[in-house]
């Protein structure tokens, strides 16, 4: 018989971020463990809210299939001596529950052994799932876990009650001394009285919860605050969803409350308006009909609003108060230009070893203007510098301080406000910690670009030239992200710069922390993040390593390479170049080819002169078109006559001559081709083909 | 009850009137500056080792960057907390504290109280503790704790640390939209006994302070801290260290020490702090074992 069983686990107010993942844990945990004791599970399914986690499966077996088996015992002539049996036959039928008459003996592998045929399983759930909650319960695993009293169980919050039943059975489970019951309990202030549960059912579960003020469902406390904020006014298309979705794992019985401030506040910028609603009081802010920002809020309360004019002005009080704390900043802060408080930067230190933000300032200015001119984008040289130098101006405001989030933001809106530098220069300041992570887009402006460069460069050669790049056990100045951005940047807005002098440049300043070995730590990091731009701009594994064996210090031009390879991969052309790199690698791979130049003089066969002409032309025309940035049309032209006379050359000539003069000069006929195709488009060797088992080895 | 709203006067009372029937030790506010309770000795050695304790206090803080002259309906230079104690943390925790509230006032179900998640840590102490904030109609008028380390000791029991921020909740009681426009006792307002003190020590921290010398101020009482562990006084070197926190928390409001500079200080910090409570309890144990 499959009945339901139903399990709640009530705790003191669980931060929200942990309800999912721990719903997750819950479910996954318990469906294996029926799945272990064989137990048929139908119909499971996990709810939360700030008090309470729920496991609910519809049709769950009363008990264990019942199943017969053999169970191995010692070897006969250990078990019997003389005919009488002895400890180890005792003990053996002990273990198996049996009476020492229904031992068999039996031949395995040979020897006789004793044998047991003993009933397992058929086990009752409700017994099983005695033992099974606290176990599940200990093995829930958070971010952040406690004690408390004196308990052995860590868990996010502790937990105040266990409501378990198997159908209309309750099961006393046991949690350090916590014995589980049919006692459940309604929102604490709304319906503060136990209530009592009769059966498993999920229904009937979620009916007396509701009635105590509770509702059970996520999506519908979600579905709840999203209606009502759009009935207090609020715009579709403005709703923070990740906020309503904090809301709903906040309360148990959600309204919304409609406050308002004092239109002045209305002075202050939106981002600092909306960050400080959000930050400090999770509520929403409220616009006009025409996207206007409106002097409003809307908060979410876990209460039935018996008394809503009391509760709305207590939100009012604070938000007012925290958003008065808001504008003495804004009106503090600009009481000084961005370019004065420049030099407040002396004091404020970037890293022990690496100065302060003023110098990283004075360094980043000089790296802005290096790049403009070395990727030859003089004309934003200017709004890049002067950027630079305003850039971290705003870690010394106010606003800042109390809000890290908007640094940068208050950059662009401090120079905008009262210092009338101009739009390109204000929006480059914020641009510069562009992207802030994997999914925040990269700067738009040319100047935004190459500041956001020059600071990612400085701080990568600073940090890891004084050991803090990034390592197996973490990275403290988000080396990797920064590496990321820099080449996501360089690559989008087709900066062509020699990247290794860009870091050599970069490092400079460190000389003095800087080892031998820094250098190439902070190229192999690079090559490392510049391998994942690659796959994450969808190229293929082996077109990643053909292009990077080929060079990728101009890692636009790289990047620009792979992704027009990676488009043609599908084609004959593409295929028939590979063949041509590829043919001419293999040959030459293990020879240790004699360095000099090719001597026209010593060809022998005719065919050997035709394929040089032909060369010569090829690689112009190769040449041609990869400066031209089209990488179809260098395919195209090797994979035209070219591809046939390199085949027919290696069909009818024998590269591996015994004679070594002609050998060394054949081989650096083959070399001299395969190296110039590789420093031109990539090493196509490197291309793997479907179906393709090992790379053909010709000699 | 009268129908007057309780003064802020009548809040201690009432707390302490509650807190004391409940078994706790009443004590008096540290006389050194100090930015929370928790840095008050009956906390930062009581939580420490297992013999039960409970205790209540109130404790002006001072945090010189939240000065705000007065002006901010909310933000003080220094303001007042009670901090109550009890170990091991007992069962029915939030019922206890949920109950004082109704003592100091408040009708928990007309408002809308929450729990809301707060992992509170003092770096500095080398403290951590996990809980929420408890907020009122969104204002947050207590600290609830369940402490979990001190001085990078585990604790065992665990404690419960509750501190209410006795000018918002009075505030919010009387409904008045200015810190300084709450009634302390009948006739005599906040703003009378705290304004000027509020605006000096906020233009003091923001614009006076010498920032070298409260440097060598710092270093000197890292010193004198340093001396005093040499001869295992656990009071006095705690003592000092509490100073050095303080000129820290001055040169911060002077913006003279940056985000990654004030790492390897708090770090220096925190290391007295656990040689603090390490003297503590060599001590504590010498007494159990003589």
């Amino acid at each position: 018989m499959n009945k339901p069983f139903l399990l709640e686990i009530g705790t003191e107010e669980l931060p929200a971020a942990y309800l999912a993942p721990y719903c997750d844990q819950l479910l996954r945990l318990l469906t294996e463990e029926f799945k272990k004791a064989s137990l048929d599970a139908k119909g499971i399914e996990t709810h939360s809210t700030p008090r309470r986690l729920v496991f609910f499966c519809k049709s769950l077996a009363d008990r264990q299939p019942v199943k017969e088996e053999d169970v191995k015992g010692p070897p006969a002539a250990i078990a019997f001596q003389n005919g009488a049996p002895t400890r180890a036959a005792t003990a053996f039928a002990g273990k198996c529950g049996l009476p020492l008459e229904q031992i068999q003996t039996r031949s395995f592998d040979g020897k006789d052994y004793l044998f047991a045929r003993v009933t397992r399983g058929g086990g009752q759930t409700v017994d099983l799932l005695e033992a099974l909650i606290p176990a599940v319960i200990r093995q829930l695993r958070s971010p952040k876990s406690m004690r408390w009293e004196d308990k052995p169980t860590l868990f996010a919050r502790p937990i105040r009650w266990i409501a378990a039943l198997y159908d209309k059975a309750v099961i006393p489970a046991e949690l350090d001394g916590l014995v589980a019951g049919n006692i459940t309990y309604g929102q604490r202030f709304l319906s503060p009285k136990p209530v009592k549960l009769q059966s498993a059912r999920l229904g009937a579960f979620e009916k007396k919860l509701r009635k105590a003020h509770v509702i059970l469902r996520h999506d519908e406390r979600v579905a709840a605050i999203t209606s009502q904020l759009l009935a207090h006014g609020a715009r579709e298309d403005r709703i923070d969803r990740g906020l309503v979705n904090v809301c709903a794992d906040l309360v148990e019985w959600p309204s919304v409350v409609r406050g308002s401030f004092p239109a002045a506040m209305l002075e202050l910028p939106e981002p600092v308006l909306m960050t400080s609603l959000k930050k400090h009081q999770k509520s929403f802010l409220v616009y006009d009909e025409d996207g206007k920002v409106a002097p409003g809020f809307l908060a979410v309360a876990n209460n039935d609003l018996a008394d809503e004019a009391r509760i709305r002005s207590g939100y009012e009080r604070v938000v007012v108060a925290r958003l008065a704390d808001a504008k003495f900043f804004w009106d503090e802060d600009r009481e000084r230009t961005l370019a004065d408080r420049v030099e407040g930067l002396k004091s404020v230190v970037f890293q022990e070893k690496l100065g302060t933000y003023f110098e990283k300032t004075g360094r980043v200015q000089g790296l802005a203007t290096f790049i403009a001119d070395a990727a030859g984008k003089g004309e934003a040289a200017h709004d890049a510098a002067r950027a630079a130098f305003l850039s971290r101006a705003d870690l010394t405001t106010a606003m800042v301080f109390e809000f890290p989030e908007l640094q940068g933001i208050m950059g662009r809106v401090y120079a905008r406000a009262a210092d009338s530098e101009p739009a390109s220069v204000a929006d480059a300041i914020e641009e510069m910690y562009q992207p802030r992570g994997a999914d925040d887009a990269l700067p738009k402006s040319l100047p935004g670009a190459l500041l956001s460069v020059a600071d990612k460069a400085d701080t990568i050669a600073g940090c890891i030239s004084i050991g803090f790049g990034p390592s197996g056990s973490g990275d403290p100045y988000a080396l990797r992200r920064q590496a990321l951005g820099l080449l996501r940047i360089l690559c989008q807005h087709q900066l062509h710069l020699d990247l290794a002098a860009l870091m050599r440049r970069a490092l400079e300043p460190f000389a003095a922390h800087a080892s031998a070995k820094t250098f190439d730590d902070i190229l192999q990091l690079l090559r490392g993040r510049f391998e994942t731009v690659l796959k994450d701009a969808g190229v293929r594994y082996d077109i990643v390593n053909a292009v990077l064996s080929s060079g990728w210090n101009d890692v636009a031009a790289a990047f620009d390479k792979a992704r027009q390879l990676t488009a043609l991969a599908a084609t004959d052309a593409f295929r028939k170049a590979c063949t041509v790199v590829e043919r001419c690698h293999n040959i030459t791979r293990e020879a240790d080819v004699p360095a000099g130049a090719v001597d026209t003089a010593a060809f022998v066969l005719p065919l050997e002169t035709a394929l040089w002409q032909q060369w010569q032309t090829v690689a112009r025309s190769v040449r041609a078109a990869v400066e031209g940035n089209d990488i179809a049309a260098a395919l195209a032209t090797l994979a035209g006559s070219f591809h046939d006379t390199l085949h027919q050359y290696f069909d009818t000539v024998r590269v591996n001559e015994d004679d070594q003069a002609l050998r060394a000069n054949r081989q650096r006929v083959v070399r001299a081709i395969r190296d110039e195709l590789v420093a031109r488009i990539a090493d196509l060797a490197q291309v793997v083909f479907e179906g393709e088992q090992a790379k053909p080895c010709e000699r | 009850m009268t129908h007057r709203k309780p003064t802020l006067q009548n809040i201690i009372l009432a707390l302490q009137e509650y807190w004391g029937a409940y078994g706790c030790v009443l004590s008096q506010p540290y006389d050194e500056e100090v930015g929370a309770g928790t840095f008050h000795p009956h906390t930062f050695f009581g939580v420490l080792g297992g013999a039960p304790w409970k205790v209540a206090y109130v404790q002006p803080s001072r945090r010189p960057s939240d000065g705000r002259y007065g002006d901010n309906p909310n933000r003080l230079y220094q303001h007042h907390q009670f901090q109550v104690i009890v170990k091991p943390s007992p069962p029915d925790a939030q019922k206890v504290y949920l109950d004082s509230l109704k003592a100091i006032g408040i009708d928990t179900r007309h408002h809308d109280i929450r729990f809301e998640e707060d992992d509170w840590e003092s770096p500095t102490l080398g403290a951590t503790g996990l809980g929420w904030q408890v907020l009122c109609d969104g204002t947050e008028i207590t600290q609830f704790t369940y402490f979990q380390q001190v001085a990078g000791y585990e604790l065992e029991p665990v404690s419960l640390e509750l501190t209410y921020g006795l000018d918002r909740i009075a505030a919010f009681i009387q409904g008045v939209d200015h810190v300084m426009n709450i009634e302390w006792v009948e006739g005599v307002t906040y703003g009378s006994l705290r304004k000027r003190f509020e605006y000096e020590m906020s233009e003091y921290s923001f614009h006076g302070a010498n920032v070298e010398r409260h440097w060598q101020y710092f270093r000197m009482a890292e010193d004198e801290c340093r001396a005093a562990l040499e001869r295992r006084l656990a009071y006095p070197a705690y003592e000092w260290l509490l100073k050095c926190s303080h000129s820290f928390n001055m040169l911060d409001a002077r913006g003279a020490i940056s985000v990654t500079e004030r790492t390897g200080y708090i770090a220096r910090i925190r290391g007295m702090a656990c040689e603090c409570a390490k003297a503590y309890l060599e001590r504590q144990g010498a007494q159990a074992s003589s």
